[in-house]
């Protein structure tokens, strides 16, 4: 052991990167089960026996499983579809199409829901439109509005998935089916479906988890309608009834159904994935007849145009007249003076907290990666595997309350600091960075570091010469997607800010919930916010090209 | 290719292993490995996949480490050393250059890393490109050249270094087959110039014995024998080399008293009696024999020679035929035996033949 302490950096490294990670993702979440287990009168289940017993808990944890089921359902029936005529038709603007479906995957979360509450809310502008003429339309809002916003957000992470399986298969398997007299619809049903069940199962949980998780969108648009993270968030602000045992105890909960159904992905994507050629041939599109060209193109357009209305909605309403929480059809840029009157710090903020934790994710990230994809170690590799996948099952409340708990005190006293939010952000998006990462090294094939070390490299310049040019425009990428996500970050942020570290997101969900205020100001911070995501993306798109760097997609 | 390569020839090194083992988790990858390679010997690791060949080689590398035994180079042991302070010259199957990197920085990499001064660097790697029969093509990457040429920048990186011993893991394999046979000669004149001790891995019998000094061969993670191709290919010592190294018809019989080998109830070859005076064998001794194509005559008069056989099946392969002979058993009790031969002449399935075997090796 000692030799290989000497010769091999990436030990050390290892055994740091794996008590770090320990530190600041289990240990926060231990706390929270001592939270659970505790009482005045000492340690028992007390807390689970109230939660499974008490309506309130109940109704909470059934009205998640149901709404997210619900949305999952919806997006895949949106997603399947589409991905598959696109992926096996010619099908015009089909780059264009695949490139606005990964920018609506990257939406900030809460964008759905503010749109959508001010078109169909009890006084939307759709709402009043749909009852003047005759239709008796009351509002949006409530768990119909929660499954609508969901499915229309989550249903690019199943698209992407399934596009990338089907145009992946090995054409020769599809012109196999063909040759043995299977026609188009029974190839796609009886061949390239199940060949792509794995990207479909993957899409559907990840569509599961990001509704179940969700806390911007019930909270703005669920009206009150309970849901577990709305609960737990209440469970542990609210000044009267609050209770921080059972915040922890639903924190539990939905760490298990998060960890129950991820296992339940697991093992219906290993009995569904074939070993299987893959092929460097590309299947040529099929073209479809005039009419079905047209109807795949109109159906791809009615989608992206549902997509993006949340978009146009907010940059639309951010330059009219509010008043008494109603939109008018007055054009004023008061909205944007009241924005700048409030306080324009928090755009700054978000762009250093989301900036810096994005940097250390993909610093930790690849270095985790390495360690996972080349040095196979018996113990560190996978327990630094399982520990960085850690909070792909936390939810954002959870974490935010596990930090809280955890870091309250001195010497680590960071309840109230941006630092507590910057760890978050670092947290959440790190198992994204490190399998960003990893996926772009398993494109470099280790001989190409063997030469190096053979004609005198030592492991660290090895890293530094040829695995981190060859492994860059793979972590460009990452790292974009998880700064995009770090900045639109709502979850664990309404959990941990406090003044003066404020953010956009805060912003826009203060002026989004609270009572009696409209949502002009949330919709001016929103189009600064849109700004901030879609132009670094613009921005990486346009300087990656040609070096490998494709975002999304 | 070989313009100014006297004054920079190498101090060939021999290389000694003793005892290697290889345990992965729990399969035997290779199984005591002994073997001692002679200062600018070309040596060859010939077997097939799964055989551990690659694996000694990169245990020699320093990129595996042996799970028991020592690796020696020079007089040096080198098995605690790792790979980048063993100045060994290694080249991989799928060049493995580095595609972010021009030809001139691939073969410069491993010369800036030891700091030379950029004018020695620029000299130096136009030796190596040109030693490989690449100069001029310094600015380009990898991705715009083809195969043998990769190989060649790959072998040029390995060399600029001077390293003391090159390791070849199936460098050809990659090519197609004309370009294989090309660069293999080529590869061995280099070898051959520059005096360096080579190792090189390969499952290309053909290959192995055309450019070897001598060939290991290798079978389950163990050494069935080491010596050069002539001894390799008309002495096989055992069952697994006669028939990996070339084609082979392997016939199990008794030595009987009048000093000939006999198969089922026929006498197939009288041994001289030399051989049986050296007492290598003896009277009613069990044996396998294996003999090679060539060493059958076959006539179409199917009375000229002592065996009698009906031709089964026909190989055309251009210069030659390989027939395949069924043997006639004096009675019917007796299973048929079949000989691989030889033959220039034009034969057709079904013909009555005679054979006559010539010359045979017993194995183990």
């Amino acid at each position: 052991m000692r030799s290989k302490l000497l010769t091999d950096p990436w030990v050390l490294i290892s055994v740091l990167l794996l008590v770090g990670l320990a530190f600041l993702v289990v240990y926060p979440q231990l706390w929270i089960a001592r939270e659970s287990v505790s009482s005045p009168t000492g340690a028992g289940i007390g807390n689970y026996i109230r939660f499974f017993t008490d309506q309130k808990f109940l109704q909470a944890l059934w009205n998640s499983v149901w709404t997210s089921l619900l949305a999952m359902a919806f997006a895949a029936l949106i997603a399947v579809p589409l991905a598959y005529v696109l992926a096996k038709y010619e099908v015009p603007f089909k780059a264009g199409i695949l490139s606005l479906v990964t920018m609506s995957s990257i939406s900030p979360p809460f964008l759905g829901a503010c749109a959508w509450v001010i078109l169909l809310g009890r006084f939307g502008i759709l709402s009043e439109l749909l009852r003047s003429w005759g239709i008796p339309f009351t509002t949006i809002v409530g768990p119909r509005g929660i499954v609508w916003v969901e499915a229309w957000i989550t249903f690019p992470l199943i698209f992407l998935l399934v596009y990338d399986s089907l145009v992946s298969i090995d054409p020769s398997l599809e012109e196999a089916s063909m040759s043995v007299g299977a026609n188009r619809r029974q190839t796609a049903l009886s061949v390239s479906l199940p060949l792509a069940l794995p990207g479909i199962l993957t899409g559907c949980y990840l569509s599961l988890m990001a509704a179940f998780a969700d806390f911007g969108t019930p909270m703005i648009i669920g009206g009150g309608f309970p849901v577990l993270p709305v609960l737990v968030y209440g469970e542990f602000l609210s000044e009267v009834g609050g209770d921080l045992r059972m915040a922890s105890t639903s924190s539990i909960v939905m760490v298990a159904v998060s960890t129950a159904v991820l296992l339940l992905q697991r093992y219906l994507v290993a009995r569904k994935t074939y070993a299987s050629i893959t092929s460097p041939r590309r299947a040529t599109p099929a073209r479809a007849s005039r009419l079905g060209t047209a109807l795949i193109t109109l159906w791809a357009f009615l989608v992206l145009v549902i997509s993006f209305t949340p978009h146009l909605v907010v940059l639309v309403t951010s330059f009219l007249k509010w008043s008494f929480g109603i939109v008018t059809s007055t054009f004023t840029l008061a909205n944007y003076k009241r924005l700048a009157s409030q306080s324009l710090l928090p755009i700054p903020m978000s762009f250093f907290l989301a900036g810096l934790a994005t940097l250390l994710d993909v610093l930790v990230g690849t270095a985790v990666a390495y360690v996972i994809v080349r040095k196979k170690y018996r113990f560190l590799s996978p327990a630094l595997n399982s520990v960085v996948m850690i909070p792909y099952i936390i939810p954002g409340t959870v974490l935010g309350i596990g930090l809280i708990i955890a870091f309250n005190t001195k010497p680590l006293l960071l309840t109230g600091t941006w630092m507590i939010l910057c760890l978050a952000y670092f947290i959440r998006k790190l198992p994204f960075a490190a399998k960003a990462a990893e996926s772009a090294l398993y494109q470099v094939h280790p001989s190409l570091e063997e030469a190096a070390l053979s004609v005198g490299a030592t492991p660290l310049r090895t890293f530094k010469d040829v695995v981190a040019p060859m492994i860059l425009p793979g972590i460009v990428t990452g790292g974009t997607m998880a700064f995009l996500m770090n900045i639109t970050e709502i979850s664990s942020t309404v959990i941990l800010y406090s003044a003066p570290w404020i953010t956009m997101t805060v912003v826009i969900f203060v002026n989004a919930t609270m009572a009696g205020s409209d949502f002009g100001v949330a919709s001016a911070m929103t189009v600064v916010l849109m700004a901030s995501v879609y132009i670094p993306l613009y921005l990486v798109n346009r300087f990656g090209r040609g070096k490998g760097v494709q975002v999304g997609a | 290719m070989s313009k100014g390569i006297s004054q920079n020839a190498v101090t060939p090194v021999d290389v000694t292993l003793t005892g290697i083992k290889k345990v992965f988790n729990d399969t035997v990858a290779l199984d005591d490995v002994n073997l001692q390679i002679r200062p600018g010997e070309f040596f060859t690791l010939l077997g097939p996949s799964g055989c551990g060949k690659t694996t000694l080689l990169r245990i020699i590398a320093g990129f595996e480490k042996p799970s028991a035994g020592t690796v020696m180079v020079g007089d040096k042991r080198v098995d605690d050393i790792p790979p980048w302070d063993r100045n060994i010259g290694f080249v991989f199957q799928n060049y493995a250059l580095w595609p972010h990197m021009t030809v001139f920085s691939n073969v410069a990499y491993g010369l800036r890393l030891r700091r030379l001064d950029r004018r020695q660097i620029e000299e130096q790697v136009e030796w190596a490109l040109g030693l490989v029969g690449l100069s001029g093509m310094s600015k380009r990457v990898p991705g715009q050249l083809s195969g043998g040429q990769q190989q060649r920048v790959a072998i040029a990186r390995a060399l600029v270094l001077r390293p003391s011993v090159l390791l070849l893991d199936e460098p050809l394999s990659n090519l197609d087959a004309k370009l294989r046979i090309e660069t293999r000669k080529e590869i061995r004149s280099l070898q051959r110039e520059l005096g360096i001790t080579a190792l090189y891995v390969t499952h290309d019998q053909e290959e192995a014995l055309e450019i070897s000094d001598r060939i290991a061969v290798m079978n389950k993670g163990q050494v069935e024998q080491v010596g050069t191709p002539e001894e390799i290919y008309d002495s096989p010592l055992t069952r697994f080399v006669a028939e990996f190294v070339g084609l082979t018809s392997t016939v199990h019989g008794v030595i009987t008293e009048r000093g000939t080998l006999r198969a089922g109830d026929l006498d197939l070859y009288t041994f001289p009696s030399s051989f049986m005076a050296s007492g290598l064998a003896a009277v009613g001794e069990e044996v396998i024999a294996a003999i090679r194509p060539e060493k059958i005559r076959v006539s179409e008069d199917a009375s000229a020679l002592p065996l009698k056989g009906k031709v089964e099946e026909v190989t055309y392969l251009g210069s030659s035929r390989r027939v395949k002979v069924q043997i006639a058993s004096r009675s019917a009790a007796t299973p048929p035996l079949t000989l691989l031969a030889a033959y220039s002449g034009t034969v057709k399935p079904g013909a009555e033949v005679s054979v006559e075997i010539e010359a045979l090796s017993l194995v183990r």
